[in-house]
Protein backbone atom coordinates (compact mmCIF):
# COMPACT_ATOMS: atom_id res chain seq x y z
CA UNK A 1 0.00 0.00 0.00
CA UNK A 2 2.45 2.52 0.92
CA UNK A 3 4.27 2.42 -2.36
CA UNK A 4 0.98 3.66 -4.04
CA UNK A 5 1.51 6.76 -1.73
CA UNK A 6 3.50 8.59 -4.11
CA UNK A 7 0.44 8.42 -6.43
CA UNK A 8 -1.25 10.60 -4.21
CA UNK A 9 0.60 14.33 -5.25
CA UNK A 10 -1.00 13.09 -8.65
CA UNK A 11 -4.32 12.25 -7.72
CA UNK A 12 -5.24 14.78 -5.60
CA UNK A 13 -5.05 17.51 -7.57
CA UNK A 14 -6.78 15.51 -10.12
CA UNK A 15 -9.33 15.18 -7.16
CA UNK A 16 -9.61 18.56 -6.51
CA UNK A 17 -10.20 19.36 -10.26
CA UNK A 18 -12.95 16.88 -10.72
CA UNK A 19 -14.60 18.41 -7.19
CA UNK A 20 -14.41 22.40 -8.40
CA UNK A 21 -16.25 21.81 -11.72
CA UNK A 22 -18.57 19.62 -9.95
CA UNK A 23 -19.39 21.29 -6.82
CA UNK A 24 -18.06 25.06 -8.60
CA UNK A 25 -21.31 26.89 -8.24
CA UNK A 26 -21.87 26.22 -4.20
CA UNK A 27 -20.34 29.39 -2.92
CA UNK A 28 -19.47 27.64 0.18
CA UNK A 29 -17.48 24.61 -0.65
CA UNK A 30 -16.15 26.98 -3.75
CA UNK A 31 -12.87 28.24 -1.43
CA UNK A 32 -12.82 24.86 1.09
CA UNK A 33 -12.35 23.28 -1.79
CA UNK A 34 -9.62 24.99 -3.92
CA UNK A 35 -7.88 25.55 -0.40
CA UNK A 36 -8.09 21.98 0.57
CA UNK A 37 -6.31 20.54 -2.41
CA UNK A 38 -3.42 22.21 -2.19
CA UNK A 39 -2.98 21.65 1.38
CA UNK A 40 -3.71 18.03 1.10
CA UNK A 41 -1.36 17.62 -1.93
CA UNK A 42 1.72 19.70 0.44
CA UNK A 43 1.00 17.96 3.24
CA UNK A 44 0.76 14.36 1.21
CA UNK A 45 4.38 15.25 -0.47
CA UNK A 46 6.44 16.10 2.95
CA UNK A 47 4.72 12.62 4.51
CA UNK A 48 6.13 10.86 1.53
CA UNK A 49 9.70 12.61 1.47
CA UNK A 50 8.97 12.53 5.39
CA UNK A 51 8.79 8.26 5.27
CA UNK A 52 10.80 7.16 2.71
CA UNK A 53 13.74 9.92 4.12
CA UNK A 54 13.80 10.88 0.33
CA UNK A 55 11.78 11.77 -2.82
CA UNK A 56 11.65 8.56 -4.69
CA UNK A 57 10.30 8.64 -8.16
CA UNK A 58 7.60 5.56 -8.43
CA UNK A 59 5.24 7.09 -10.96
CA UNK A 60 5.45 4.78 -13.61
CA UNK A 61 2.26 5.08 -15.50
CA UNK A 62 3.37 2.52 -18.19
CA UNK A 63 2.52 -0.21 -14.92
CA UNK A 64 -0.85 1.73 -14.27
CA UNK A 65 -1.74 0.83 -18.31
CA UNK A 66 -0.13 -2.92 -18.29
CA UNK A 67 -1.94 -3.95 -15.18
CA UNK A 68 -5.64 -2.25 -16.82
CA UNK A 69 -4.74 -4.06 -20.16
CA UNK A 70 -3.84 -7.40 -18.20
CA UNK A 71 -7.11 -6.99 -16.19
CA UNK A 72 -8.89 -6.28 -19.06
CA UNK A 73 -7.66 -9.92 -21.34
CA UNK A 74 -5.40 -7.88 -23.37
CA UNK A 75 -1.87 -7.42 -24.19
CA UNK A 76 0.29 -5.32 -21.75
CA UNK A 77 0.79 -2.42 -23.38
CA UNK A 78 4.37 -2.60 -22.48
CA UNK A 79 4.40 -5.01 -25.11
CA UNK A 80 4.09 -2.29 -27.75
CA UNK A 81 7.31 -1.08 -27.22
CA UNK A 82 9.09 -3.92 -28.00
CA UNK A 83 6.90 -6.13 -30.47
CA UNK A 84 4.61 -3.97 -32.34
CA UNK A 85 5.16 -1.37 -35.20
CA UNK A 86 1.34 -0.15 -34.42
CA UNK A 87 1.97 2.81 -32.56
CA UNK A 88 4.37 6.02 -32.27
CA UNK A 89 6.69 4.22 -30.05
CA UNK A 90 7.44 1.56 -31.89
CA UNK A 91 7.46 3.69 -35.39
CA UNK A 92 10.20 5.51 -33.92
CA UNK A 93 11.90 2.50 -32.53
CA UNK A 94 11.69 0.94 -36.33
CA UNK A 95 12.78 4.16 -38.30
CA UNK A 96 15.87 4.84 -36.01
CA UNK A 97 16.86 0.91 -36.15
CA UNK A 98 16.76 1.43 -39.89
CA UNK A 99 18.90 4.86 -39.70
CA UNK A 100 21.56 3.23 -37.84
CA UNK A 101 21.46 0.11 -40.00
CA UNK A 102 21.82 2.26 -43.01
CA UNK A 103 24.78 4.45 -41.29
CA UNK B 1 7.92 23.35 -4.47
CA UNK B 2 5.03 23.27 -6.52
CA UNK B 3 2.87 21.99 -3.91
CA UNK B 4 4.28 24.93 -1.59
CA UNK B 5 3.88 27.70 -4.48
CA UNK B 6 0.34 26.36 -5.65
CA UNK B 7 -1.33 26.93 -2.30
CA UNK B 8 -0.13 30.10 -2.39
CA UNK B 9 -0.94 30.93 -6.13
CA UNK B 10 -4.73 29.73 -5.55
CA UNK B 11 -4.57 32.52 -2.72
CA UNK B 12 -3.63 34.93 -4.74
CA UNK B 13 -5.28 33.81 -7.99
CA UNK B 14 -9.13 33.80 -5.85
CA UNK B 15 -8.64 37.76 -5.36
CA UNK B 16 -7.02 38.40 -8.13
CA UNK B 17 -9.55 36.62 -10.69
CA UNK B 18 -12.99 38.19 -8.83
CA UNK B 19 -11.24 42.10 -8.26
CA UNK B 20 -10.94 41.66 -12.17
CA UNK B 21 -13.98 40.36 -12.70
CA UNK B 22 -12.64 37.48 -14.91
CA UNK B 23 -15.16 35.23 -16.22
CA UNK B 24 -15.03 31.36 -16.87
CA UNK B 25 -13.82 30.80 -13.00
CA UNK B 26 -14.67 27.18 -12.52
CA UNK B 27 -12.60 26.52 -15.79
CA UNK B 28 -9.42 28.58 -14.70
CA UNK B 29 -9.08 26.62 -11.58
CA UNK B 30 -9.77 23.01 -12.91
CA UNK B 31 -7.20 23.00 -15.71
CA UNK B 32 -5.17 24.76 -12.63
CA UNK B 33 -5.21 22.04 -10.82
CA UNK B 34 -4.79 19.81 -13.41
CA UNK B 35 -1.78 20.77 -14.47
CA UNK B 36 -0.25 21.20 -11.26
CA UNK B 37 -1.06 17.29 -10.90
CA UNK B 38 1.24 17.27 -14.08
CA UNK B 39 3.74 18.85 -12.89
CA UNK B 40 3.71 16.41 -9.84
CA UNK B 41 3.48 13.81 -12.18
CA UNK B 42 6.49 14.33 -14.53
CA UNK B 43 8.67 15.26 -11.14
CA UNK B 44 8.09 12.18 -9.82
CA UNK B 45 7.59 9.55 -12.86
CA UNK B 46 10.78 7.01 -12.95
CA UNK B 47 10.99 6.56 -16.81
CA UNK B 48 10.97 8.76 -19.99
CA UNK B 49 7.62 7.86 -21.20
CA UNK B 50 6.03 8.48 -17.94
CA UNK B 51 8.00 11.90 -18.20
CA UNK B 52 7.29 12.16 -21.34
CA UNK B 53 3.16 11.71 -20.95
CA UNK B 54 3.25 14.05 -18.21
CA UNK B 55 4.75 16.66 -20.29
CA UNK B 56 2.96 16.12 -23.17
CA UNK B 57 -0.63 16.74 -20.81
CA UNK B 58 0.66 19.45 -19.19
CA UNK B 59 0.96 21.43 -22.42
CA UNK B 60 -2.23 19.95 -22.94
CA UNK B 61 -3.98 21.41 -19.51
CA UNK B 62 -2.24 24.87 -19.45
CA UNK B 63 -3.47 25.42 -23.67
CA UNK B 64 -7.16 26.39 -21.72
CA UNK B 65 -5.29 28.38 -19.63
CA UNK B 66 -3.49 30.70 -21.89
CA UNK B 67 -6.50 30.86 -23.94
CA UNK B 68 -8.68 32.33 -20.88
CA UNK B 69 -9.19 35.89 -22.28
CA UNK B 70 -11.43 34.33 -25.18
CA UNK B 71 -10.28 37.02 -27.73
CA UNK B 72 -8.07 36.82 -31.19
CA UNK B 73 -4.92 37.55 -29.38
CA UNK B 74 -5.11 35.32 -26.78
CA UNK B 75 -6.70 32.66 -28.95
CA UNK B 76 -3.12 33.11 -31.51
CA UNK B 77 -0.66 33.28 -28.64
CA UNK B 78 -2.24 29.64 -27.33
CA UNK B 79 -1.74 28.38 -31.24
CA UNK B 80 2.36 29.28 -30.81
CA UNK B 81 2.40 27.85 -27.24
CA UNK B 82 0.72 24.53 -28.51
CA UNK B 83 2.74 24.96 -31.81
CA UNK B 84 6.58 24.93 -30.17
CA UNK B 85 5.95 22.81 -27.22
CA UNK B 86 4.16 19.87 -29.04
CA UNK B 87 6.03 20.65 -32.11
CA UNK B 88 9.57 20.22 -30.71
CA UNK B 89 8.42 17.55 -27.97
CA UNK B 90 7.15 15.23 -30.73
CA UNK B 91 9.82 16.30 -33.53
CA UNK B 92 12.97 15.86 -30.98
CA UNK B 93 11.87 14.57 -27.47
CA UNK B 94 9.85 11.83 -28.89
CA UNK B 95 12.41 10.59 -31.04
CA UNK B 96 14.86 10.87 -28.66
CA UNK B 97 13.43 8.45 -26.21
CA UNK B 98 13.28 6.17 -28.77
CA UNK B 99 17.06 6.35 -29.40
CA UNK B 100 17.60 5.76 -25.79
CA UNK B 101 14.89 2.98 -25.80
CA UNK B 102 17.07 1.65 -28.80
CA UNK B 103 20.45 2.16 -27.47
CA UNK B 104 19.93 0.58 -23.97
CA UNK B 105 17.02 -1.65 -24.29
CA UNK B 106 14.98 0.10 -21.64
CA UNK B 107 13.54 3.73 -19.85
CA UNK B 108 14.15 3.63 -16.62
CA UNK B 109 15.61 6.57 -14.74
CA UNK B 110 18.92 4.85 -13.26
CA UNK B 111 20.70 6.56 -10.48
CA UNK B 112 24.65 6.40 -12.75
CA UNK B 113 22.88 7.02 -15.78
CA UNK B 114 20.74 4.31 -17.93
CA UNK B 115 22.90 5.23 -20.44
CA UNK B 116 26.22 4.83 -18.95
CA UNK B 117 25.63 1.82 -17.09
CA UNK B 118 23.89 -0.05 -19.99
CA UNK B 119 26.61 0.75 -22.80
CA UNK B 120 29.54 -1.10 -22.85
CA UNK B 121 32.96 1.16 -23.74
CA UNK B 122 33.13 -0.02 -26.71
CA UNK B 123 29.36 0.68 -27.79
CA UNK B 124 29.51 4.47 -26.87
CA UNK B 125 29.79 6.78 -30.20
CA UNK B 126 30.22 10.00 -28.65
CA UNK B 127 28.96 11.67 -31.86
CA UNK B 128 25.53 9.47 -31.22
CA UNK B 129 25.37 10.67 -27.71
CA UNK B 130 25.94 14.37 -28.99
CA UNK B 131 22.80 14.35 -31.16
CA UNK B 132 21.11 12.73 -28.37
CA UNK B 133 21.62 15.28 -25.70
CA UNK B 134 21.15 18.36 -28.45
CA UNK B 135 17.47 15.99 -29.34
CA UNK B 136 16.65 16.53 -25.53
CA UNK B 137 17.75 19.65 -24.76
CA UNK B 138 16.03 21.63 -27.97
CA UNK B 139 12.59 18.93 -27.91
CA UNK B 140 12.24 20.14 -24.06
CA UNK B 141 11.06 23.66 -25.41
CA UNK B 142 9.69 24.50 -21.98
CA UNK B 143 13.28 25.10 -20.78
CA UNK B 144 12.89 28.17 -23.56
CA UNK B 145 16.15 27.79 -25.11
CA UNK B 146 16.69 29.47 -27.73
CA UNK B 147 15.41 29.38 -30.61
CA UNK B 148 12.27 27.59 -28.94
CA UNK B 149 11.85 30.51 -26.56
CA UNK B 150 9.10 32.66 -28.25
CA UNK B 151 5.82 30.78 -26.74
CA UNK B 152 6.87 32.13 -23.27
CA UNK B 153 6.23 36.02 -24.13
CA UNK B 154 3.55 35.05 -26.25
CA UNK B 155 1.90 33.45 -23.28
CA UNK B 156 2.05 36.38 -21.39
CA UNK B 157 -2.00 37.45 -23.16
CA UNK B 158 -2.91 34.86 -20.26
CA UNK B 159 -4.08 36.68 -16.44
CA UNK B 160 -1.12 37.11 -14.30
CA UNK B 161 -2.06 34.28 -12.13
CA UNK B 162 -1.49 32.07 -15.22
CA UNK B 163 1.69 33.95 -15.88
CA UNK B 164 3.11 32.81 -12.48
CA UNK B 165 1.90 29.33 -12.71
CA UNK B 166 3.73 28.74 -15.92
CA UNK B 167 6.65 31.32 -15.22
CA UNK B 168 7.36 30.01 -11.83
CA UNK B 169 5.68 26.84 -10.61
CA UNK B 170 4.53 24.08 -13.34
CA UNK B 171 5.79 25.00 -16.86
CA UNK B 172 9.00 26.13 -17.26
CA UNK B 173 10.60 24.24 -14.15
CA UNK B 174 8.56 21.19 -15.71
CA UNK B 175 11.37 21.63 -18.59
CA UNK B 176 13.87 22.80 -16.41
CA UNK B 177 14.03 19.98 -14.33
CA UNK B 178 13.00 17.57 -17.16
CA UNK B 179 16.68 18.44 -18.71
CA UNK B 180 18.14 17.95 -15.37
CA UNK B 181 16.59 14.63 -14.47
CA UNK B 182 17.70 13.35 -18.15
CA UNK B 183 20.76 14.52 -17.98
CA UNK B 184 21.40 12.64 -14.78
CA UNK B 185 19.31 9.88 -14.83
CA UNK B 186 19.63 8.89 -18.69
CA UNK B 187 23.06 10.26 -19.79
CA UNK B 188 24.86 9.85 -16.78
CA UNK B 189 26.93 13.01 -15.97
CA UNK B 190 30.38 10.84 -16.48
CA UNK B 191 28.66 9.52 -19.95
CA UNK B 192 28.30 13.85 -21.35
CA UNK B 193 31.76 15.08 -19.72
CA UNK B 194 34.06 15.87 -22.33
CA UNK B 195 31.61 16.03 -25.28
CA UNK B 196 31.80 19.14 -27.69
CA UNK B 197 27.74 18.93 -27.53
CA UNK B 198 28.17 19.84 -24.16
CA UNK B 199 30.47 22.58 -24.75
CA UNK B 200 27.79 23.59 -27.67
CA UNK B 201 24.76 23.98 -25.18
CA UNK B 202 27.15 26.54 -22.83
CA UNK B 203 27.91 28.58 -25.72
CA UNK B 204 23.64 28.08 -26.77
CA UNK B 205 22.88 28.80 -23.10
CA UNK B 206 24.98 31.44 -23.27
CA UNK B 207 23.57 33.61 -25.53
CA UNK B 208 19.90 33.38 -24.40
CA UNK B 209 21.21 34.83 -21.25
CA UNK B 210 22.45 37.70 -22.75
CA UNK B 211 20.80 38.37 -25.77
CA UNK B 212 17.22 37.66 -23.58
CA UNK B 213 18.26 39.98 -20.95
CA UNK B 214 19.06 42.32 -24.12
CA UNK B 215 15.50 42.33 -25.25
CA UNK B 216 14.21 42.65 -21.79
CA UNK B 217 16.07 45.88 -21.45
CA UNK B 218 13.97 47.45 -23.96
CA UNK B 219 10.54 46.29 -23.11
CA UNK B 220 7.73 48.68 -21.67
CA UNK B 221 5.28 45.99 -20.86
CA UNK B 222 6.51 44.44 -17.31
CA UNK B 223 5.23 41.01 -18.29
CA UNK B 224 6.68 41.08 -21.13
CA UNK B 225 10.07 42.34 -19.39
CA UNK B 226 9.56 39.53 -16.93
CA UNK B 227 8.88 36.09 -19.43
CA UNK B 228 12.29 37.27 -21.15
CA UNK B 229 13.99 37.35 -17.31
CA UNK B 230 12.78 34.05 -17.25
CA UNK B 231 14.18 32.67 -20.25
CA UNK B 232 17.70 34.23 -19.00
CA UNK B 233 16.98 32.30 -16.20
CA UNK B 234 16.40 29.32 -17.35
CA UNK B 235 19.04 28.93 -18.80
CA UNK B 236 21.32 30.01 -15.93
CA UNK B 237 19.89 26.86 -14.65
CA UNK B 238 20.90 24.85 -17.97
CA UNK B 239 24.32 26.56 -17.87
CA UNK B 240 25.24 25.57 -14.12
CA UNK B 241 23.91 21.72 -15.11
CA UNK B 242 26.35 21.51 -17.98
CA UNK B 243 29.51 22.50 -15.10
CA UNK B 244 28.44 18.71 -14.49
CA UNK B 245 29.92 18.29 -11.54
CA UNK B 246 27.91 17.28 -8.00
CA UNK B 247 28.09 20.86 -6.39
CA UNK B 248 26.93 22.27 -9.77
CA UNK B 249 24.29 20.19 -10.01
CA UNK B 250 22.79 21.06 -6.25
CA UNK B 251 23.60 24.80 -7.54
CA UNK B 252 21.38 24.74 -10.71
CA UNK B 253 18.70 22.84 -8.47
CA UNK B 254 18.69 25.61 -6.05
CA UNK B 255 18.57 28.08 -9.08
CA UNK B 256 15.44 27.10 -10.22
CA UNK B 257 13.71 27.19 -6.73
CA UNK B 258 15.02 30.66 -5.81
CA UNK B 259 14.09 31.76 -9.07
CA UNK B 260 10.58 29.95 -8.98
CA UNK B 261 10.28 32.13 -5.36
CA UNK B 262 11.50 35.25 -6.43
CA UNK B 263 9.59 35.27 -9.78
CA UNK B 264 6.26 34.14 -8.84
CA UNK B 265 6.83 37.57 -6.57
CA UNK B 266 7.67 39.60 -9.32
CA UNK B 267 4.09 38.12 -10.92
CA UNK B 268 1.83 38.86 -8.28
CA UNK B 269 3.50 42.14 -7.79
CA UNK B 270 2.78 42.79 -11.37
CA UNK B 271 -0.70 41.22 -11.31
CA UNK B 272 -1.56 43.41 -7.86
CA UNK B 273 -0.24 46.55 -9.72
CA UNK B 274 -2.82 46.16 -12.88
CA UNK B 275 -5.81 45.31 -10.57
CA UNK B 276 -5.24 47.97 -8.39
CA UNK B 277 -4.29 50.77 -11.19
CA UNK B 278 -5.18 49.01 -14.30
CA UNK B 279 -1.61 49.69 -15.36
CA UNK B 280 0.37 47.03 -17.90
CA UNK B 281 3.33 49.23 -19.28
CA UNK B 282 6.58 50.20 -17.07
CA UNK B 283 6.37 53.76 -18.21
CA UNK B 284 2.76 54.22 -16.80
CA UNK B 285 4.09 53.56 -13.44
CA UNK B 286 5.38 56.51 -12.12
CA UNK B 287 5.33 56.97 -8.63
CA UNK B 288 2.96 53.94 -7.66
CA UNK B 289 5.39 53.31 -4.60
CA UNK B 290 3.45 55.67 -2.38
CA UNK B 291 0.11 53.84 -2.97
CA UNK B 292 1.46 50.35 -3.39
CA UNK B 293 3.86 50.40 -0.62
CA UNK B 294 3.81 46.29 0.18
CA UNK B 295 3.35 45.88 -3.61
CA UNK B 296 5.91 47.71 -5.06
CA UNK B 297 8.75 46.90 -2.02
CA UNK B 298 8.07 43.41 -2.92
CA UNK B 299 8.55 43.47 -5.97
CA UNK B 300 11.91 45.31 -5.19
CA UNK B 301 12.94 41.93 -3.45
CA UNK B 302 11.77 39.80 -5.88
CA UNK B 303 14.46 41.82 -8.77
CA UNK B 304 17.19 41.89 -5.61
CA UNK B 305 16.58 38.39 -5.47
CA UNK B 306 17.16 37.64 -8.74
CA UNK B 307 20.07 40.30 -9.19
CA UNK B 308 21.65 38.12 -6.45
CA UNK B 309 21.90 40.44 -3.79
CA UNK B 310 22.42 39.20 0.27
CA UNK B 311 19.38 38.59 2.67
CA UNK B 312 17.66 36.62 -0.93
CA UNK B 313 17.65 33.50 -1.76
CA UNK B 314 18.65 34.57 -5.25
CA UNK B 315 22.20 35.48 -3.54
CA UNK B 316 22.51 32.08 -2.26
CA UNK B 317 21.84 29.86 -5.68
CA UNK B 318 23.67 32.86 -7.66
CA UNK B 319 26.98 31.92 -5.19
CA UNK B 320 26.91 28.51 -5.71
CA UNK B 321 26.68 28.48 -9.39
CA UNK B 322 29.65 31.30 -9.42
CA UNK B 323 31.82 28.67 -7.03
CA UNK B 324 31.06 26.32 -8.88
CA UNK B 325 32.10 27.30 -12.16
CA UNK B 326 35.22 28.64 -10.67
CA UNK B 327 36.17 25.37 -9.10
CA UNK B 328 36.03 23.93 -12.66
CA UNK B 329 37.86 27.24 -14.27
CA UNK B 330 34.34 27.58 -16.41
CA UNK B 331 35.78 31.11 -17.68
CA UNK B 332 32.80 31.68 -19.91
CA UNK B 333 30.08 30.58 -17.78
CA UNK B 334 31.41 32.78 -15.21
CA UNK B 335 31.81 35.85 -17.79
CA UNK B 336 27.87 35.17 -19.00
CA UNK B 337 26.71 35.38 -15.13
CA UNK B 338 28.66 38.14 -14.53
CA UNK B 339 27.59 40.35 -17.76
CA UNK B 340 23.92 39.17 -16.94
CA UNK B 341 24.09 40.20 -13.40
CA UNK B 342 24.83 43.90 -14.70
CA UNK B 343 21.98 43.58 -17.13
CA UNK B 344 19.64 42.44 -14.71
CA UNK B 345 20.24 45.57 -12.52
CA UNK B 346 20.00 47.67 -16.33
CA UNK B 347 15.97 46.62 -16.56
CA UNK B 348 15.08 45.97 -12.92
CA UNK B 349 16.45 48.98 -11.53
CA UNK B 350 14.75 51.48 -13.52
CA UNK B 351 11.48 50.12 -12.54
CA UNK B 352 12.25 50.70 -8.91
CA UNK B 353 13.56 54.13 -9.35
CA UNK B 354 9.99 54.85 -11.50
CA UNK B 355 7.84 53.47 -8.56
CA UNK B 356 10.23 55.36 -5.74
CA UNK B 357 11.05 58.66 -7.09
CA UNK B 358 9.43 59.60 -10.13
CA UNK B 359 6.55 61.83 -9.35
CA UNK B 360 2.85 60.46 -9.69
CA UNK B 361 -0.19 61.27 -11.61
CA UNK B 362 -1.85 63.28 -8.66
CA UNK B 363 -5.47 62.07 -10.23
CA UNK B 364 -4.60 58.79 -10.19
CA UNK B 365 -7.18 56.33 -7.91
CA UNK B 366 -6.48 53.15 -6.73
CA UNK B 367 -8.58 50.16 -6.18
CA UNK B 368 -8.02 48.70 -2.74
CA UNK B 369 -6.05 44.88 -3.01
CA UNK B 370 -7.94 42.25 -1.52
CA UNK B 371 -6.68 40.57 1.36
CA UNK B 372 -5.35 37.19 -0.46
CA UNK B 373 -3.08 39.26 -2.91
CA UNK B 374 -1.15 40.65 0.33
CA UNK B 375 -1.14 37.70 2.05
CA UNK B 376 -0.08 35.71 -1.18
CA UNK B 377 3.13 38.58 -2.19
CA UNK B 378 4.05 38.53 1.79
CA UNK B 379 4.36 34.71 2.08
CA UNK B 380 6.63 34.96 -1.08
CA UNK B 381 8.95 37.50 0.69
CA UNK B 382 9.09 35.85 3.34
CA UNK B 383 9.82 32.54 1.70
CA UNK B 384 12.62 34.18 -0.36
CA UNK B 385 14.19 35.48 3.31
CA UNK B 386 13.65 31.85 5.05
CA UNK B 387 15.45 30.14 2.39
CA UNK B 388 18.56 32.67 2.15
CA UNK B 389 18.67 32.04 5.77
CA UNK B 390 18.58 28.18 6.05
CA UNK B 391 19.66 26.83 2.47
CA UNK B 392 20.20 23.69 4.06
CA UNK B 393 16.38 23.51 4.05
CA UNK B 394 16.60 22.91 0.02
CA UNK B 395 20.30 21.49 0.11
CA UNK B 396 19.27 18.08 2.49
CA UNK B 397 16.57 17.53 0.12
CA UNK B 398 18.43 18.15 -3.29
CA UNK B 399 20.62 16.07 -1.59
CA UNK B 400 18.85 13.07 -0.68
CA UNK B 401 17.05 13.05 -4.35
CA UNK B 402 20.97 12.92 -5.37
Amino acid sequence: MIEYLIYFPILIPLLTAIAIKSLWPIETTRKLILYIGPILTLACSIYIYDKFDQLNSNVDIINIFDNITISLGIEPISMVFSHHGQYSMACCYRILTWLHDFK
Amino acid sequence: MVNTLWLVATAYSLGYMISNNEKRLGNFFLFFSISISCANGAALSSNLITLFIFYEWLTISTYPLVTHKGDEQSKASGRKYLLILLGTSLCFFLPAIGYVYYLSGGLQFVDQGLLFTNLLPDQINHFEISILLILFVFGIAKAAIMPFHSWLPAAMVAPTPVSALLHAVAVVKVGVFSIIKILVYTFGVELIHGLNAVDLLVYVCGFTIIATSIIALKQDNLKRLLAYSTISQLSYVIIAILILTPSAIIAATMHLIAHAVSKITLFFAAGAIYTSTGFTKISEMNGIGKNLKVVTIAFTLGAMSLIGLPILVGFTSKWYIVQSAASESQWIILSVITISTLLNIGYFTPIIYKFFFNKSNANKKFKDLPLTINFAILSCCILMVILFLYPTLIIEVIKNVQ
